[in-house]
């Protein structure tokens, strides 16, 4: 918890030495308190305000010397910029929210993509991922004999360890908890180079002793459920009503559910591998059930570990064909394996970000263009006056400053808020999240960025030639007609921030699309008002499959009792949850027996499942209280699987095989899109929830459908079923519409944070416009006036004013189309329902520019129009 | 001797340092009880500034004390407030209740 670097380093660099070691301290102890009331970005923002005060208090009482001149020319430059309290604010305002977005996004990609993983030497840290033809990219599994060999054969590979996912319920005083865990081999820690939190880790000493159920805690499971006790190193726990030894706590960096299986729950234990792991190696090649990671040797390459585990594999292949043939092995970097998912979303809003930034500075850009052009006669006095250049250079860089300072104050002010905002924006789903701060990095990157956009900008009225004094100071105030180069430039300004609002309204049109189309899509059932929960029938009480059925029937009528359940279902895999259980199964009596055998996603569903959330039924019967266990085993398919050829038009009466058991299809439901609402809906087979082996069953999910809000009746609907045994844990007790949700969670995160970005590139474009037409007209009064009085009508006016001020905003905007047509391939694979050549996000883009320009130019075209030529002349 | 004149804040961090004594008081500590006792939020920077002043005054003086692990090892600069300092004190507190006297009643009925 000790203060952050950068902290430290402000503080030593203004306090005088013999100040440092209590200054420091004071720092450190507020700081530890703060992090224990707050949360990190607060606790971070809170010290950057008190080390602001205290550097301050320290840096005034420095004697002057050479820090007079600054000190005078800061004087000078503060009073310039309260003389214009509109341009400062409106520079200070614009540039903050470009930093605070641009900060913001920095901490976020910093963080997930480029700060190293927090544990051990990770770079050195692989996963190994199966390659094989027939396999994607998803997460894969390798026998544990393969595994030793690689480590065997291929030096560059210092240590691999294995680890597969584990499910337990923890008996506890409040009631039987599931938690999720690992089982990992001795080596699974020293592998990742994680040094133990308390105790110890898993060694060499254990592995005679694997049968023993020894645990490792994680951080959390330590400080929360388990209160934080140190005793309990040494102690033993209930899990599954078996003891198990906790032989140590991990550290808090092991907090990554990409350490865990599948990827999606943060391991809570991790238990050692028992010797039914170690079987005969000859035998169980083929018997393929653990994840890997592995450790490079010192200094050893990438490249050649990656070389010698492919030759190891091949050999492999070559001497087992039977169990290894067309299996080899892929090494990818752990960091790399957990931020992939990430890195095109966030490549992706990086890259709107910097458009955004873009757009700022353009508009800072035009501000300072225009207040340099009415500061000429100032510039000119005060040349005359015997000012050198250099001090009247100085001066604007002071100014330039000033604002830069402030609009960094407040940029970073605005990311720390951005950044508390953002999981609940549904940023949680990004990997690393849990380290996300505003660290010295950042910090640097906010104040770096704002000092030089302020300082290229305000520095544009210095590089314009100064005027010689005498001409300056002929010319009265809001004479300039400002003709030629400075309005050329600022069509050019106007031209490029309009091009790049396009690209990024374009930009968010089309994910805004893709978006609304995705969550319109039709899951195939009513989520409305359905509780989902699950529970885990402990099979060492519940021994036989006719008492794991029964007591699913005692559940079953004891939550439909509860007051506000309608319906009661059960399915062993959930819509939506991301499980999946795909089988073989074969049709016994298929014309084409070549055909006979296919693959589909197997799931038990009781009736009540299909009538809790609107499953329609389209042919036959659902399941009903007589398909029990001995009774014929009946199972119902999905429209999709009822139309493959090999039922011939009608599956009703037709036996399928599964498992080695027969089961007759007695009905057809309609397709439920169970693996995300971007997928099509795969071919299904029900099979009679309590028909089913106990192994598909012991573990259901409940769907229940309520009679008001779903998750009101989640505390009622728990009791009810401990009430039939307190030994059962209830987990994941979500509403349906939030278990959908979350699968959409990715996509509506960088579409809301898309469409916030063009929301201030539209505000931005239109101030833009805005100040540089009402620029144009005020120094344009004097031709104006003449030509009114010379008989010009109004219309002429209005038009000459549009083509001349207008025209860079058409040109831009074409170029901007273009650029967003080219950009817009890169987006495909965040797009669902929509082509990147989406025609109606383009045109909206370009009709939501024309409108902003049309309304930002409105007023002041009007007062260019309306005005009296007498009063132009006269000014 | 000429009386030394203290200003509000710096007489409650006067008091504030009397209360806690030469083993506790310290910039955190000082702003903490004047935050505790007066309800009114206390920025430790304005806690150096004003002690520092005080210290030029000779009314108190500052030591390192030991290293503390809750602040990374580093020790706290401890306050012992000089002779000076409480006759400053007094003198201030004698300056309050002459010019307190025979408003009570008023004050009370004020209120």
């Amino acid at each position: 918890m000790s203060t952050p670097r950068w902290a430290q380093a402000i503080l030593r660099a203004v306090a005088p030495r013999h100040r440092h070691e209590d200054l420091l301290g004071d720092l450190e102890e507020m700081h530890g308190r703060r992090l224990s009331r707050h949360s990190r970005v607060m606790a971070s923002a809170l010290m950057a305000s008190d080390l602001f005060w205290t550097a301050g208090a320290f840096f005034l009482e420095r004697p002057l010397g050479p820090l007079r001149e600054v000190a005078l020319t800061t004087r000078h430059a503060t009073r310039a910029l309260l003389r214009r309290p509109r341009f400062s604010l409106g520079i200070v305002g614009i540039l903050a929210l470009g930093i605070s977005v641009s900060t913001a996004m920095f901490a976020v990609i910093h963080s997930v993509l480029i700060e190293p993983l927090a544990i051990g030497d990770a770079e050195r840290i692989v996963r190994l991922l199966p390659d094989h033809p027939r396999m994607g990219e998803s997460d894969g599994t390798f026998a544990l004999p393969d595994l030793a060999d690689l480590e065997a054969g291929a030096p560059a590979i210092e240590a691999v360890a294995a680890f597969d996912g584990w499910q337990v319920t923890l008996d506890h005083p409040d009631g039987a908890l599931r938690l999720t865990g690992a089982i990992v081999s001795p080596e699974f820690f020293s592998v990742l180079g994680v040094r133990p939190w308390a105790g110890r880790f898993f060694g060499s000493e254990d592995s005679g002793a694997v049968e023993e159920g020894l645990i490792v805690l994680s951080h959390s499971l330590w400080t929360g459920i388990l209160g934080g006790d140190p005793a309990v190193v040494g102690s033993t726990l209930r899990l599954d009503g078996q003891s198990h030894t906790v032989v140590g706590i991990a550290p808090p960096e092991m907090e990554d559910p990409r350490l865990g299986r599948g990827g999606q729950e943060t391991p809570s234990l991790w238990r050692i591998a028992p010797a039914s792991w170690y079987r005969d190696p000859a035998t169980e090649r083929g018997y393929r059930f653990v994840t890997a990671v592995a450790r490079l040797g010192e200094g050893g390459s990438m490249e050649l570990a990656r070389e010698q585990a492919r030759s190891v594999f091949s050999s492999l292949a070559q001497r087992f064909p039977e169990s290894n043939a067309e299996w080899n092995v892929r090494l990818i970097p752990l960091k790399e394996r957990i931020v992939a998912p990430a890195r095109l979303p966030l490549t992706m809003l990086g890259a709107m970000v910097g458009l955004l930034l873009l757009i700022t500075c353009v508009n800072v850009a035009n501000l300072f263009l225009v207040r340099a052009a009415g500061r000429g006669r100032e510039i000119g006095l005060r040349l005359a006056l015997g000012a050198s250049a250099s001090r009247v250079v100085g001066q604007l860089l002071a100014e330039s400053a000033l604002l830069a300072a402030m609009a960094g104050a407040a940029g970073v002010v605005g990311a720390a808020l951005i950044l508390s905002a953002l999981p609940g924006l549904g940023a949680d789903q990004l990997p690393r999240m849990e380290i996300l701060d505003i660290n010295g990095t950042t910090l640097l990157f906010g104040i770096g960025l704002s000092l030089f956009t302020a300082l290229l900008f305000g520095l544009v009225p210095a590089f314009r030639k100064p005027d010689d004094p005498a001409t300056a100071l002929k010319e009265g105030p809001g004479r300039r007609t400002g003709a030629g180069g400075p309005r050329r430039i600022h069509g050019w300004l106007l031209a490029a921030e309009a091009g790049l609002t396009v690209v990024l309204l374009a930009g968010a049109s089309l994910l805004g699309h893709s978006y609304a189309k995705l969550t319109a899509v039709d899951p195939g059932f009513d989520p409305d008002r359905v509780l989902t929960l699950r529970i885990e029938v402990p099979t060492r009480l519940y021994d036989t499959p006719a008492r794991v059925h029964a007591a699913l029937d005692r559940i079953t009528s004891e939550v439909g009792a509860v007051r506000g359940v309608e319906t009661v279902g059960l399915t062993n895999i959930l819509p939506f949850s991301g499980g999946y259980w795909n089988a073989a199964y074969t049709v016994l009596d298929a014309r084409d027996p070549e055909d006979a055998t296919a693959r589909a996603e197997v799931r038990t569903a009781s009736g009540g499942f299909f009538t809790a959330l609107e499953i329609g039924l389209d042919e036959g019967r659902s399941f009903g209280d007589t398909d029990v266990q001995g009774a014929p085993p009946v199972a119902v398919v999905n429209r999709r699987l009822a139309e493959r050829e090999r039922f011939e038009g009608n599956p009703i009466g037709r036996d399928l095989e599964i498992f080695g058991t027969r089961y007759r299809v007695v009905g057809v439901v309609a397709d439920v899109k169970d693996a995300g609402l971007d997928r099509p809906a795969a071919e299904t087979i029900y099979l009679a929830q309590d028909q089913a082996p106990t192994w598909l069953t012991g573990s259901p999910y409940l769907t229940l459908t309520t009679d008001g809000s779903p998750t009101a009746i989640g505390a009622a609907v728990a009791e009810a079923i401990r009430r039939v045994d307190g030994g059962i844990p209830v987990f994941d007790v979500r509403a349906m519409r939030s278990v959908i949700g979350a699968t959409t969670a990715a996509a509506r995160f960088r579409t809301v944070l898309l469409v916030a970005f063009a929301a201030l590139a539209f505000l931005l474009a239109a101030l833009g416009v805005y100040g540089v037409v009402s620029y144009t007209v005020a120094t344009r009064r004097t031709e104006l006036g003449i030509r009114i009085a010379l008989g010009a009508t109004r219309r002429d006016i209005a038009l000459t004013l549009v083509d001349r001020e207008l025209k860079p905003v058409l040109v831009g905007a074409a170029v901007g189309l273009a650029c967003a047509a080219l950009l817009a391939p890169t987006l495909e694979s965040l797009l669902y329902g929509v082509g990147p050549y989406h025609l109606p996000s383009l045109a909206g883009a370009l009709v939501a520019l024309a409108g902003a320009t049309a309304l930002a130019a409105f007023r002041p075209l009007q007062r260019g129009v309306n005005a009296d030529p007498r009063e132009m002349l006269s000014r | 001797m000429t009386p030394t004149r203290l200003g509000e804040f710096e007489f409650l961090v006067l008091l504030a340092a009397l209360r806690l004594g030469p083993e506790e008081a310290y910039a955190v500590s000082i702003g903490d009880e004047i935050e505790a006792r007066t309800g009114r939020r206390v920025r430790r920077a304005n806690v150096y500034t004003t002690l520092k002043r005080l210290e030029a005054k000779g009314l108190v003086t500052t030591f390192l004390g030991d290293p503390r692990p809750e602040r990374g090892g580093k020790a706290r600069r401890l306050v012992e407030v000089e002779r000076d300092g409480v006759e400053a004190v007094q003198e201030t507190r004698d300056a309050m209740r002459s010019m307190w006297g025979g408003l009570d009643a008023f004050l009370e009925e004020g209120a």
